[in-house]
């Protein structure tokens, strides 16, 4: 069987775009993100400008095309596995199934800026395959826990440190708004100058106190353990919402990016196809 | 095919929508509107509280006619020295009475600030996660895409009417399934955050109860001077302008006094526990989420109207 000119070139190229994928895979972060789709975009349309050199039904281009891909794409593991094989040990084939390897020789290094391989082979799961109805059921059991009770509990939760201290602050604010409501009535029913001076200067340190008591009151909050504990939690939901947030966008951005690619090959196409 | 693809998408769609973010898109952004009246009640509150305090001094300076002396701050090229404690008052320009320690610059200090802002920021996560327009975006990509992918078919002779169907296809895989994580990230975290949200809720309601408090001891003693310096105005005019600002702060005590923080706290609590409940529930409770969040709506602005009114002439 002859190989024309052509039908190497159309193999080579699919070898390239068969290396390429391998290794793109090979780098990419943690779980399949929807960037990952630029790498479709690339194959598809490879495919489709072998197309344009002869009719795909009967020209052996796309074939060609087609093997090279694969010998690419698992010619990039052969030459992993060859490598492995020729590391004196440093690697072993366990590190096909779950990426360990020997740690580096005492003269020996690994430069903190070398890109980290996520997987030598596989697909990555990673943390987003959930079973639905277990989360589903933690939804539900963490909305019934947080939910009052349908029946007076017998026994009253001990109170917090917190709520002790707020709690002792409250009577002495009361009993001191008592003193102050008795101030104001007496001197509004006084019509001595100078014993009304005396209550107003009274009324004045009193609230004075009433202040103290206020300020006491918003420090036990400030610097209350439930509020900090509270607040690093709720900060840890804000962050996964705002970071479930910015996917969408990134993956309208990549669809983004892989439609003027496509329409960039769309232009190419459009452009051969009248001289083929 | 197409008719098959098309029927595939109808069914999904009728899933999809059962598990879509979007649902409750007005009420989040009323939530996190009600939430940012909190916010703005804590600062006018504060700012409320300090301004009333020098208010209050300057009365009680006009009626004893003290001396009145600046601060070492004041003077030209004169770096003002770090004091902390009792003199951390004198770092900065300001007057006070000779001879006398100079006043603090607020009657109180709070951190509710900071907490309020937790609060804020988890509110607009919630409302960024429910954002249609982003969606908008997404789809119209895909569309872009899948015309693209079309014309390419087309240029190479291949049948349009299968390739346009399963660009479709992905474009609204895509987006249902990005739509689908957004819930279930939106259902999960609205549940963990129910509980620090409770407490955080509480806890503002207690912070906000004591600036409302500091907030009428302070014009309540600024009405009473007032009220005391009526016989010395020097005229009627004078008098007039007097007993106008002295109703008006009354007007401002009252509103104070009938505004509510802990129970306005309470109904975002019990707003955000309505919203968790109805995102655990398939059926869905649009009506009772909207309810509860409208009622914490009121409640924030009519406190934050509260806490923003007052003279302090």
């Amino acid at each position: 069987m002859t190989i024309t000119f052509a039908e190497f070139g159309a193999f080579c190229f699919g070898v390239v775009i068969g290396w390429f994928v391998y290794f793109t895979n090979r780098y990419r972060k943690g779980e399949a993100q929807f960037s990952d789709i630029t790498t479709l975009v690339g194959i598809i349309g490879g495919g489709a400008l072998t197309a344009l050199f002869g009719d795909p039904k009967t020209s052996s281009l796309f074939p060609a095309y087609c093997i090279g891909l694969a010998a690419g794409f698992f010619g990039y593991f052969v030459t992993l596995v060859v490598m492995v094989s020729k590391s004196k040990g440093a690697f072993t084939w366990s590190w096909f199934l779950d990426g360990r390897r020997r740690k580096p020789g005492e003269d020996e290094e690994i430069l903190p800026d070398t890109r980290v391989t996520t997987a030598p082979m596989a697909l990555q799961l990673g943390l987003g395959r959930r079973v639905s109805a277990l989360e589903q059921g933690h939804v539900r059991m963490a909305a019934i826990a947080n939910a009052p009770l349908a029946f007076e509990s017998p026994i009253p939760p001990t109170p917090s440190p917190t709520d002790e201290a707020l709690r002792v602050v409250d009577q002495a604010k009361l009993a001191v708004e008592g003193a102050l409501r008795e101030l104001m009535e007496r001197i509004g029913q006084t019509t001595d100058p100078v014993k009304a001076e005396k209550l107003r200067d009274a009324y004045s340190e009193t609230r004075e106190v009433y202040m103290d008591l206020l300020q006491l009151q918003l420090k036990i909050v400030d610097d209350s353990p439930e509020v900090q504990a509270a607040l690093a939690k709720l900060k840890v939901a804000t962050d996964a919402l705002k970071d479930e947030a910015a996917r969408m966008k990134e993956a309208a951005d990549a669809i983004a990016t892989a439609a003027k690619v496509a329409a960039l090959i769309a232009k190419v196409v459009g452009f051969l196809a009248p001289f083929i | 095919m197409s008719h098959m693809i098309k029927v595939v998408l109808v069914a999904v769609a009728c899933t999809a929508t059962a598990c879509s973010p979007y649902v409750y898109k007005d009420e989040i952004n009323s939530f996190a509107s009600g939430v940012d009246n909190l916010s703005d009640a804590v600062k006018a509150g504060t700012k409320g509280v300090a301004e009333d305090h020098q208010s209050l001094q300057r009365l009680k300076w006009a009626k004893s006619r003290a001396m009145i002396a600046l601060t070492i701050a004041c003077s030209p090229g004169e770096q003002p020295a770090q004091n902390t404690g009792a003199r951390a008052a004198e770092s900065v320009c300001t007057i006070h009475e000779a001879a006398k320690p100079v006043p603090k610059r607020t009657a109180i200090e709070t951190k509710a600030g900071v907490l309020v802002k937790g609060l804020q920021e988890y509110a607009a996560a919630l409302a960024a996660v429910t954002n249609a327009a982003d969606r908008q975006a997404l789809d119209d990509a895909a569309s872009s895409l899948g015309q693209s992918i079309s014309t390419i078919v087309t240029a190479v002779g291949a049948d349009t009417g299968s390739a346009g169907a399963v660009g479709d296809l992905v474009a609204f895989g895509l987006g249902t399934a990005l739509d689908f994580e957004r819930f279930r990230v939106l259902r999960k975290r609205t549940a963990e955050a129910q509980a620090p949200l409770s407490e955080l809720g509480k806890r503002l309601g207690t912070a906000l109860d004591a600036i409302r408090d500091a907030r009428v001891a302070e014009l309540a003693e600024v009405a009473q001077m007032m009220a005391t310096s009526l016989q010395a105005m020097p005229d009627q005019a004078s008098y007039a302008e007097r007993l106008a600002a002295l109703q008006a702060t009354t007007v401002a005590i009252q509103a104070l006094r009938v505004s509510n923080p802990i129970n306005a706290a309470q109904d975002m609590v019990k707003a955000h526990d309505k919203l968790v409940t109805a995102l655990a529930d398939e059926k869905r409770q649009v009506a009772a989420v909207g309810a509860a969040i409208k009622e914490f709506v009121e409640k924030a602005k009519a406190l934050r109207a509260a806490m923003t009114a007052g003279t302090t002439s």
